[in-house]
């Protein structure tokens, strides 16, 4: 399991971004934050290849002592960002990919809800302290609270929805 | 700083070389050996052999060597390696002694000399008993040396020498002191070397030759110790690549050691010796990739090998070396010419070591917390005889004591809490910003500007810690806007906070003040009760009062910090802060919005401030005003508190002066525009807001513009792609997304109420003066004043158009070159209510074609708006399009006097010229006369006066005149000849009599003229009667200057009878005439046809007929017979 994913808007803002051991959140946000120096380096390096040839696998964008840092772009320049624990030996290439494909999957339900705003930030519904359901972020129709602001509120839907306890693929 | 217990030692970092000391020279006052001893250290460049030099005198004590053990049975090592040995071999044991010596070889005293210099010899050859070094043997001499073989004595007293010194002939050399002294030596040099490597060669053999006499079970030590020796000679014997085989296997040897929490620190001391040589070496081969992973491979088996709990700050320190040289080797290499990229590179390493550098920090934080009471133990258990350890990485207290037990855990206890102590006073902060800013050097080299903000937000927060405040800060302030700019709120609230500490902590009260702002903004993630507490302490220090201490701050620092603040409190002026907010993200927002994108004059101009605020208690704020391009407009749009004179007053505004959280605040401004500012543009510059009171501290927020602060531009793109519908708000209240910025409005002239009639004719016809009347009539309610008209042709046309177009305001006299296409500001005067005004306007056009013209009519007013008067210039301007046309079209043709249509005409024979005059004008033309000028060419036949005076032309009505012409013989001219020109003047029908007539000059065709030879014409009457005799002659000119042979024929025609010559021959003379006379009689009525004159003239056959019947009538009309008579009877009758 990841121990830290994020999702990086084009402009490298984050619309997302989520760590199991939450007591140390911030390291992780730096973590991220910093690994988008070498996703930019990579980024251009990959130039202007043809859309489909393109790898959107970054792989692994840099080691720490502890961790691993690995990155994955979609064609509109988001970013995904996951970090894995570098004892981690189970986690090969090919489950790296697999997750990453999952995450672009949820990331592709979420901009498939008419209800939200593309370059808003993501709310999960993922109850914070369970199990961290990492890769995926499952969204509901996003709550009308202050765009900018970290925490995520679960405020009542404008529209008067109830908020739905389940992902949007089931729509 | 000076080197600490966890720096490794100089020997081991420096680059092996090979060890010569130099005996018997003088350096001092001797010219000649100072020179020699220059020669072998000056520029030691890379070319040279490696070799470090050494001058000793002759009788130098060398180490002593230990007597050889014969057997390693009973023999237990005391620790892996000693801690001078690696001195001992670089700096103290030679593998060369060189003895120089003085001799010439025809020296007069051989024996003597030689004898001495065997002394020398055998001197230093006591002082080294028992080592393998070399010794070798240098003369110098004055005299250069004869080539080998041709100077008997040299070669025997060499012999000799070798001999007493009983040195073998290779270890002797003459060293010629002549002008190739620098050659001599690098010769010289290059053999020493080669004895240096023997020496060490023999060495790494007898290290080896230890290795049978070793058991696995005791001898554990040596393995690794034998090992590393082995390597090192052969680094000294610049065989690197055998060095690195033997510190690879001497670094596995090391971790096959059992360890134990008594000698882990040895174990690891000596594997982070045996990696950094490694690692070095690896980077020496340029193979950097190897050096990488064993560096990876020590580290994951070392990461782990903490050793003793209370000690663990030790571990840290340990690692946080480790990456550190790890970092050095691999920026050194790199300084080499190795490449390193953004993912690897130096910088890393330096992050981590200062990673492990914290780490320690906070270790040595808990395990060292002890009392003051605490003392330092004494005696110092760190304390050695010697003052320094025996072997590497043991204990002090317990050198040398291989047993894993505690043979006396107190002594274990006092040296564990001298070395805590001594922790105490390492200054961490030091440390870990020096690495953490060589690695910030490292990522800015490899394009990694968010790895780099982090680690100087690391360096900051160090700085914090280490209680260096204005350096936090500065570093802190210097990232935080990178962070901004891209959106990560955590972040940049996390550094936000440790900078509101800091400038707390030094009373900064700027800075304070605009971290609270940001802290309290929508970009804090912070919670609501922290930002509670921040808004209080801030509206505290608004109040010139001190805040309270920021959490988790340091006891004494904060002391300090509140005495500032009292400080702070006392001291009066420079109490007004102006923040400007464009470069972050204050708690309150503002945009301005003009209500219109343009405002006449005679309005007031509206516009409205929004402010939200985003902090989670009602503020109060003392003025808002707003700041325009044109100052002028500054007073009229502020807001301020009532003076606290009125407190009754105070009341009322309150609510007004005050912004609730999430709440959108509008406010409405309006002023009055100047006059001089009509079609200028208004902007706003800036919105200031004043939080707290001059009085005691206030803080004025600067937007730019009309509002807007470094994260507004992102909301305003996301808002804008939103879809999302708004809930419903009560009235008065707006969404704060939906409110769009308009900071600038155009200020245009207040609307005419005046109308502008044109009338006229179109189409204008070429050249005349074409009449526009403008009629301006006055609609407004009080007299209008200073009139004025701009008319003529409208300016941004064709070029041509501006010269070809002429304005005039009298019609009476057509106007010329001089007058202007344009008219401008022609005064009208004053206009009542209603009253009317006529303007006649002349427009000469020269070119046909389309013109747009304008007529502006401009005047101004007095208006009232908002109980000020204002002058108001207002304009209405029309435009109309007038096609120019010919008036009419001229037609020009020649005919002979018979009406035929010429080609071509004959000289000096009377034609016609013949003008059509056809009217295209949709009005009625009035020719008022014409004009025939001719050329001087042509000349009148008869008089040449016009035939159309004053006739009036309808539209496509048209007017002929004919003139008869005759052109003298010009000869054979190209092209023709000229006619002349053909001038009508004329005028609209319709026009007044005043109005000018024009003139339009034709110019008439050339004409062809041609010569002939004969010219023929008749003299006849108008018309013949039957039975009446009907006389014709025929006149017959000769035109050529030779005689003429003509041949005449005169065929009959049934009409007539006739009498005269019917065939005849004869000559006409040149320029003469002949006459040929003819009876004709004519036999019936009607149109008829004479008899036809043939001419055949012999000279020029090509003079036919047909050309003839141009000139000669060829029928008449004859009358029936008379019954003119009968009539005359029938009246007498």
């Amino acid at each position: 399991m990841a121990v830290c994913v994020a999702v990086i808007a084009k402009e490298n803002y984050p619309l997302y971004i989520r760590s199991a051991p939450t007591e140390n959140e911030l390291k992780f946000h730096y973590m991220v934050h910093t690994s988008l120096d070498v996703v930019d380096e990579k980024i251009s390096a990959m130039g202007k290849a043809l859309v489909d040839q393109r790898e959107l696998y970054l792989g692994l964008l840099y080691p720490t002592e502890d961790y691993k840092v690995y990155g994955y772009v979609t064609n509109s320049k988001v970013k995904f960002v996951m970090v894995v624990d570098s004892s981690n030996t189970a986690l090969r290439d090919n489950e790296i990919r697999s997750m990453f494909r999952k995450l672009h999957n949820s990331y592709t339900d979420v901009m498939c809800n008419p209800f939200y705003n593309p370059g808003d930030r993501i709310q999960s519904s993922g109850s914070d302290a369970a199990e961290p359901g990492f890769p995926v972020i499952t969204t509901w129709i996003p709550t009308c609270e202050k765009r900018m602001g970290g925490r995520p509120g679960h405020g009542p839907c404008p529209l008067g929805f109830p908020r739905m306890p389940r992902p949007l693929t089931a729509w | 700083m000076s080197p600490t217990q966890w720096d490794f030692p100089v020997e081991l970092c420096c680059r092996p070389m090979a060890f010569v000391t130099l005996t018997g020279l003088d350096v001092v006052y001797n010219a000649v050996h100072r020179a020699v001893w220059d020669a072998f250290c000056a520029n030691r460049r890379a070319d040279r052999v490696p070799i470090s030099f050494k001058v000793l005198p002759g009788d130098h004590e060398y180490p002593k060597c230990r007597p050889k053990r014969t057997s390693y049975e009973w023999y237990i090592p005391k620790g892996i390696l000693k801690t001078g040995w690696m001195n001992k071999h670089l700096n103290l044991v030679p593998a060369l002694v060189v003895v120089f010596y003085e001799l010439d070889w025809d020296e007069p005293q051989w024996k003597e000399k030689q004898s001495e210099c065997a002394t020398r010899v055998e001197i230093v050859r006591q002082s080294l008993q028992g080592r393998n070094t070399k010794v070798a043997v240098v003369l110098i001499q004055k005299k250069t040396p004869l080539p080998p073989g041709e100077d008997v004595t040299a070669s025997e007293r060499a012999a000799a020498l070798c001999n007493a010194c009983e040195l073998s002939g290779k270890s002797l050399f003459v060293l010629p002191h002549t002008d190739h002294l620098v050659g001599y030596i690098i010769r010289l040099e290059n053999a020493f070397y080669e004895h240096a490597q023997t020496y060490y060669y023999t060495e790494i053999r007898r290290v080896k030759s230890h290795k049978e006499f070793l058991n696995k079970t005791t001898h554990q030590l040596l393995f690794v110790r034998h090992q590393f020796k082995i390597a090192f000679f052969s680094e000294l014997k610049q065989d690197t690549q055998n060095a690195l085989k033997n510190y690879r296997t001497a670094y596995n040897l090391v971790h096959e050691l059992r360890a134990h929490e008594t000698n882990i620190l040895e174990i690891k001391t000596m594997a982070g010796f045996i990696n950094y040589k490694i690692c070095r070496l690896c980077f020496q081969h340029n193979t950097p990739l190897d050096a990488i992973a064993q560096f990876r491979k020590h580290i994951d088996l070392c990461k782990k090998k903490i050793g003793s709990a209370e000690l663990s700050f030790e571990h840290a320190a340990w690692m946080s070396k480790q990456f550190q040289a790890f970092g050095d080797l691999f920026d050194e290499a790199i300084k080499l010419g190795l490449t390193a990229i953004q993912t690897q590179n130096p910088g890393f390493y330096y992050q981590q070591a200062a990673y492990y550098a914290q780490e320690r920090k906070q270790l040595a934080k808990t395990l060292c917390n002890h009392e003051a009471s605490v003392m330092y133990p004494n005696p110092d258990p760190l304390e050695t005889q010697t003052g320094v350890l025996d072997f590497y990485g043991q204990r002090s207290w317990r050198q040398g004591v291989l047993s894993f037990d505690l043979s006396d855990p107190e002594k274990e206890k006092v040296g564990i809490l001298a070395i805590q102590l001594k922790e105490r006073s390492v200054v961490h902060s030091e440390i870990i910003i020096t690495l953490l800013s060589n690695a910030v050097a490292q990522f800015k080299k490899y394009k990694c500007p968010r790895m780099k903000s982090h680690l100087m937000v690391q360096m900051g927060e160090e700085y914090y810690y280490a209680k260096d405040y204005t350096k936090a800060l500065k570093l802190l302030d210097y990232v935080m806007c990178d962070y901004r700019s891209e959106g990560w709120w955590t972040l940049l609230t996390s550094i936000l906070t440790t900078a509101l500490k800091c400038s707390y902590l030094m009373a900064q009260l700027k800075d304070y003040i605009t971290y609270s702002l940001e802290l309290l903004g929508r970009a804090s993630t912070l919670k609501e009760d922290q930002k509670s507490r921040i808004e209080k302490n801030l509206i505290n220090v608004l109040m010139n009062e001190s805040p309270d201490p920021e959490p988790d701050c340091d006891i004494l620092a904060v002391k300090t910090a509140q005495k500032l603040w009292a400080d702070r409190v006392s001291l009066a002026g420079s109490n007004v802060f102006t923040i400007g907010v464009q470069d972050f993200v204050p708690f309150v927002q503002c945009k301005a919005k003009f209500h219109a994108p343009s405002f006449h004059v005679d309005v007031p101009v509206r516009f409205d401030v929004y402010l939200k605020a985003d902090c989670p208690h009602p503020i109060r704020f003392s003025k808002l005003c707003v700041s325009f391009n044109n100052q002028e407009y500054n007073q009229f749009c502020v807001i301020e508190e009532a003076t606290k004179a009125s407190e009754v007053l105070e009341n009322l505004t309150q609510g007004k002066m005050c912004l609730v959280p999430g709440k959108t605040r509008k406010f409405l401004f309006k002023f009055v525009a100047k006059t001089e500012d009509v079609g200028k543009k208004i902007e706003i510059t800036s919105v200031d807001l004043v939080l707290g009171h001059e009085s005691g501290r206030c803080v004025v927020l600067n937007w730019q513009g009309g509002g807007g602060d470094a994260a507004s531009s992102q909301e305003a793109l996301q808002a804008s792609r939103s879809f999302k519908r708004r809930p419903k708000l009560p009235d008065n209240e707006l969404h704060w997304d939906s409110i769009v910025i308009q900071a600038s409005t155009m200020i245009i002239s207040r609307v005419p109420n005046i109308s502008v009639h044109l009338r006229h004719d179109p189409p204008a016809l070429t050249n005349e003066m074409y009449c526009l009347v403008v009629t301006v009539q006055s609609h407004e309610k009080t007299q209008i004043r200073d009139v004025k008209l701009t008319a003529g042709l409208k300016p941004g046309q064709d070029a041509n158009l501006t010269q070809k177009t002429h304005v005039s305001l009298h019609g009476t006299e057509l106007c010329d070159e001089s007058y202007p296409a344009l008219l401008t500001d022609i005064p009208i005067g004053d206009l009542h209510p209603g009253e009317q005004l006529e303007k006649m306007l002349y427009v000469r056009c020269g070119t046909v074609g389309s013109r747009m013209f304008l007529v502006y009519v401009s005047y101004l007013i007095n208006t009232t708006i908002e109980d000020k008067e204002i002058v108001c210039k207002c304009h209405k301007d029309e435009t109309v399009t007038i096609e120019t046309v010919f008036p009419f079209d001229v037609a020009v043709k020649f005919v002979s006097t018979k009406f035929e249509h010429l080609e071509r005409v004959y000289a000096d024979i009377p034609f016609l010229l013949m003008t059509d005059l056809l009217s295209a004008s949709p009005w009625a033309l009035t020719i008022v006369s014409s004009e025939l000028q001719l050329a001087p060419s042509m000349t009148p036949v008869d008089q040449l006066e016009s035939q159309v005076d004053k006739v009036v032309l309808q539209t496509g009505e048209s007017a002929s005149e004919c003139f008869c012409l005759r052109c003298p013989s010009v000869g054979n001219v190209e092209g023709g000849v000229a006619t002349g020109h053909y001038i009508i003047s004329w005028k609209r029908t319709s026009a007044m009599g005043n109005v000018p007539v024009i003139s339009t000059a034709i110019t008439l065709p050339h004409v062809i003229v041609e010569n002939i030879p004969l010219h023929v014409n008749a003299d006849l009457p108008s018309f013949g009667r039957v039975r009446e005799s009907l006389p014709v002659k025929y006149h017959l000119q000769n035109k050529t200057n030779l005689v003429q042979d003509v041949e005449i024929s005169v065929e009959p025609s049934d009409a007539f009878m006739f009498s005269g010559l019917k065939q005849i021959r004869l000559r006409i003379l040149p320029g003469t005439e002949q006459e040929m006379l003819y009876n004709f009689y004519p036999l019936m009525a009607g149109y008829q046809q004479l008899p036809s004159l043939h001419v055949n003239l012999l000279r020029f056959p090509h003079f036919t007929n047909q050309l003839l019947r141009r000139f000669i009538p060829t029928s008449i009309f004859v009358k029936p017979q008379g019954r003119l008579m009968d009539d005359a009877s029938i009246a007498a009758a």
